[in-house]
């Protein structure tokens, strides 16, 4: 269970979010939904401990998220940012790059067909595939890390209509991950289970 | 073998000269950087008189206290100028790169003047000065281009790094790719340059050892010494730089600090 209690966060000065609470049960999908500014990027953070409230708590799995939990907290969570720019050329690179083991490269492939993609996309050069490609493999790297929580900032952001559906198949239909998405994407949020919609003012 | 030709006052002035050529070239080109190359060889020339006049007296008491004040003053200036030069904040970085100079030269001087050259006085001035000083000089440069890298790269790509620390669950993991960027820009050049030492380029310690009267044999040994020395110096240096900022400039949270850059 993740309960998130009374939070409140601000930018110098500036309140971004504003006593906010809900509790997402393990295995349960939730969307932080919402308009650019709204305080969804901010508020997957506050879990990751990248930020700190104002005022408030987070608690995951009954340990609080504070400096020194911090590292127990991060052992369960995965995290996939949006447009993130990898310093990686290849597949090969970025196993290398998140340590997979071999249990987790087994995971890899297993995913990158759940995901639908070709296996041969998997020996050529990030320069050579879609955007969209790319994302798919950087998901299915993170899944494989084999972590109970996922967070995702814009998921869908560099999908076309066909990976979105295989996505939300594979990660919000078909697992018992808990997923915490933030997302201005109406079918991705309203396939998760729960919505937390979230306001500029 | 003949004792060095000696440089009168007026050759050293027409040795000056030959600074027309890049001048000119300065000039044709609109290229602004007359000022600062003139004022690089007025402080040059001033710096190294100083510097002789210094050292002969240093060489003829040759006192342990001494020589060590001088080196630290060294340490003190190279750190300055590198935090400067690195863009990056004196608050942050003075103590520990004060401190991984300092250790780097602990060591790599008292192994290679106490082991290698099995000098029975290691602050004998004549080696502990001038080789503590091309250590230092060299490690400087290379933690410019380090530092200023590495601190870069992660307050540019931020995003990676926190990406990097969630999912690989250690700090080092999210560390390591900027690190090892860091690391290769810094040496690369030295590796370059010892890669082709003696066929395309001589380097300057082994000239002046044969242009003072060492043979050439004596002058080559010295020469691998002090290359392998810069390097493990600068790799060293570099390294516990990096790894004692980076007690000062991440929180307990593992957030880095974004202010400690100079803009």
């Amino acid at each position: 269970m993740i309960q998130i209690k009374n939070i409140s966060l601000s930018y110098e000065k500036e309140l971004v979010l504003d006593n906010i609470s809900c509790d997402i049960p393990n295995g349960q999908n939730i969307c932080f939904w919402g308009p650019s500014g709204s305080g969804k990027s901010s508020l997957l953070k506050l879990l990751m401990g990248f930020e700190i409230p104002d005022s408030g708590e987070i608690i995951i799995d009954n340990i609080r998220v504070n400096d020194e939990n911090i590292n127990e907290i991060r052992k369960k969570l995965a995290w996939i940012p949006q447009n993130i720019n990898l310093p990686v050329n290849n597949t090969k690179e970025l196993i290398e790059l998140l340590y997979l083991d071999k249990r987790q490269q087994q995971n890899f492939n297993n995913y990158i067909t759940k995901l639908k993609l070709d296996e041969s996309l998997l020996s050529k050069d990030f320069q050579e595939i879609s955007g969209g490609q790319k994302q798919r493999i950087v998901i299915a790297a993170v899944l494989s890390l084999d972590k109970p929580v996922l967070l995702m900032d814009e998921p869908t952001s560099a999908l076309d209509a066909d990976s979105v559906d295989s996505l939300i198949n594979l990660i919000l239909k078909n697992s018992d991950l808990t997923v915490i998405s933030a997302s201005h994407d109406k079918k991705w949020a309203d396939a998760n289970d729960l919505i937390l919609q979230l306001d500029k003012s | 073998m003949k004792a060095i030709a000696n440089i009168d006052t007026i050759h050293l002035i027409i040795g000056y000269s030959i600074l027309i050529i890049p001048l000119i070239i300065f000039w044709y080109f609109k290229i602004k950087l007359t000022k600062t190359t003139l004022i690089a060889v007025a402080r040059m020339s001033v710096q190294l008189f100083l510097v002789a006049i210094y050292l002969e007296y240093i060489f003829k008491l040759n006192n342990a206290y001494i020589n060590i004040l001088w080196v630290l003053v060294m340490i003190g200036v190279g750190v300055s100028t590198t935090i400067k030069r690195a863009s990056l904040k004196l608050k942050y970085f003075i103590l520990p790169l004060i401190l991984a100079l300092f250790s780097s030269l602990v060591l790599i001087d008292a192994f290679f003047l106490g082991i290698v050259l099995k000098l029975e006085y290691v602050f004998e001035a004549r080696y502990f000065i001038p080789i503590s000083g091309m250590i230092l000089g060299n490690a400087m440069n290379y933690n410019i281009v380090g530092l200023n890298s590495y601190f870069e790269g992660l307050v540019k790509e931020e995003n990676l790094y926190y990406f990097l620390l969630v999912n690989t669950n250690e700090n080092k993991n999210a560390l390591l790719p900027f690190i090892g960027k860091s690391i290769k820009k810094a040496l690369s050049p030295l590796i370059g340059t010892m890669t082709v030492m003696g066929l395309i380029a001589l380097p300057g310690m082994m000239t002046g050892q044969i242009l003072g009267g060492s043979p050439p044999a004596t002058a080559i040994k010295y020469q691998i010494l002090i290359a392998v020395a810069i390097f493990s110096g600068g790799s060293l240096n570099l390294t516990l730089s990096i790894i004692f900022s980076n007690l000062f400039v991440f929180d307990k949270y593992g957030r880095l600090n974004r202010r400690i850059l100079r803009k």
